[in-house]
């Protein structure tokens, strides 16, 4: 091996991250400063108003506090979770009443005081940077989903599509993180995760169909909106479990959470990472869970649609919270299934049910059993 | 006008938040935590062994006839979804065009499957 002089460049790097961090900084404070200065001014007259304030809703309700909020609940939910279904209490110490609730802020203050180990022989500003990166795509696909229709942060016209531009960055990072680690598990187990997320990708897509051709439009708001009277759940089903199962392949949950099988690949891709890059890692992937798990809401099960003595968004709130404790209950029900199982049954099953799903639609928008949609 | 009033302004402003706070959390153990190195901590890590030979090793693609269908399904996929965005005007037989097309599909998903299965291939 060729030893490059990774000094200086390194120095240059650091350098550059700062300047970064500082310029974004700045066009952060500068973008936030003539909302804030607004909200200011009315809030004393108007405090309902902040609640639909856009401002609002990207730092509190549909934007980063909340998602932070599930992805917290969420891991110490599957924590505690499957350590019930295995006979063992998990979290117990930190926090009173429902066992172990601050278990987490107890790690998240450990983790910020353990050491971040960069191994000699990684590509520095890749291996230090790409958790960045992760956490950036993981979160991003949150800024799509409605919670109602005024509870949207960009509504955009195919903001399905550009969901999963996003979701489609993700294995890339994951690849720039196991190349850059020069470790076999990493590199391995990132190869994994690419196969995965770009072979689930396709039943994605295809399931995800369904919902476009019932409501007629790419456009998340117009997609709930439409499911006021039948949810698409009991209009294709069949796509409605092929698209909750590529969420879990997408997610690396457990049934195919090959990708990070600790008993193979030590971690996978994350074999290397220690201290706050592990944790932006997990962060991210948890928030990108929250993200799915609206979308498979709003798409499938009516989004913000229910009864009146509650407003739609808690409604919403309400059926994703249900998603994500499907989703995180897995890891406790099953085990892990092997990379070729995993990858013929999504080109061999999952791809005909959903094409199947789509042709049962076709079939009764033929027989004019679709009608009561229009 | 670009201004607060879009939705873009507000995803730009999310983003930002997002890449300050990932950089953030990337400082703090600058200051929090302890940063002793030595050679064997920062070796590769391999389950405990020295790690043998050359770390960069080139291994065939295992699962290659599936990247193969990857790019040949995922271009299509955006005209399916083209089609079922007016799956309700087409009239009766809009159906067909996408039909054609899977019909296209079909035997090199079925070629690349039996492929997929051949040990030797890996």
């Amino acid at each position: 091996m060729t030893e490059t002089p990774r000094g200086d460049f390194f120095k240059t790097f650091r350098i550059v991250v700062t300047i970064v961090f500082l310029a974004s900084t700045a066009l952060l404070l500068y973008m936030l400063y003539g909302p804030a200065m607004s909200v200011i001014s009315y809030f004393l007259r108007d405090p309902q108003a902040f609640l639909v304030d856009p401002l609002f809703m990207v730092l509190i309700f549909p934007g980063l506090t909340y998602a932070g909020l599930v992805a917290y609940l969420a891991i110490w939910g599957e924590r505690k979770f499957a350590a019930k279904v295995q006979n063992r209490v998990g979290p117990l110490y930190a926090g009173a009443l429902p066992g172990g609730i601050l278990q987490n802020i107890a790690d998240l203050v450990k983790i910020l005081f353990k050491e971040v180990i960069i191994p000699r022989d990684s590509d520095k500003p890749i291996f230090i940077l790409a958790p960045v990166f992760a956490f950036i795509v993981g979160s991003l696909p949150v800024v799509l989903v409605p919670y109602s229709p005024t509870y949207v942060i960009l509504d955009f016209p195919v903001g399905l599509i550009l969901f999963f531009v996003f979701t489609a960055f993700y294995p890339l990072v994951l690849l720039l993180a196991g190349w850059s680690s020069n470790n076999k598990f990493s590199f391995i187990g990132s190869l994994r995760a690419l196969y995965q997320q770009a072979s689930y990708e396709i039943p994605l897509f295809l399931s995800a169909l369904a919902p476009v051709m019932l409501a007629g439009s790419l456009r998340l708001v117009d997609i709930g909106s439409a499911q006021g009277s039948v949810w698409f759940i009991l209009v294709a089903p069949i796509s409605a479990i092929v698209f909750f199962t590529s969420i879990l392949a997408e997610l690396e949950k457990y049934p195919f959470d090959i990708p990070e099988a600790d008993s193979e690949l030590v971690a996978g891709w994350l074999t290397e990472y220690s201290g706050v890059p592990y944790l932006l890692y997990q962060f991210g992937a948890y928030i990108k869970m929250v993200a799915y798990a609206s979308l498979f809401t709003v798409l499938f099960l009516g989004g913000w649609a229910g009864f009146a003595f509650l407003a739609p968004e808690w409604w919403m709130v309400i059926k994703v919270a249900i998603v994500v404790t499907i989703v995180i209950s897995t890891r406790a029900f099953f085990p892990r299934i092997r990379m070729d199982q995993l990858l013929s049954a999504g080109w061999t099953k999952l791809i005909p049910l959903a094409l199947l799903s789509l042709a049962s639609l076709v079939v009764l928008q033929m027989l004019g059993l679709l009608a009561f949609l229009r | 006008m670009f201004g607060p009033g879009q939705g873009l302004y507000w995803f730009i402003v999310f983003a930002l938040l997002a890449l300050i706070s990932g950089l953030l959390f990337l400082i703090i153990p600058f200051f929090l935590a302890p940063r002793r190195r030595s050679a064997i901590k920062e070796d590769t890590f391999e389950a405990g062994q020295l790690p043998p030979g050359a770390k960069r090793i080139r291994f065939a693609l295992q699962y290659y006839a599936y990247l193969l269908l990857f790019l040949l399904f995922d271009v299509t996929i955006m005209f399916l979804f083209v089609w079922a965005y007016s799956f309700f005007g087409e009239g009766r037989y809009g159906f067909a065009y996408p039909l054609a097309l899977i019909a296209v599909l079909l035997p090199p998903l079925i070629y690349a499957v039996k492929l997929s299965k051949i040990k030797e291939m890996w």
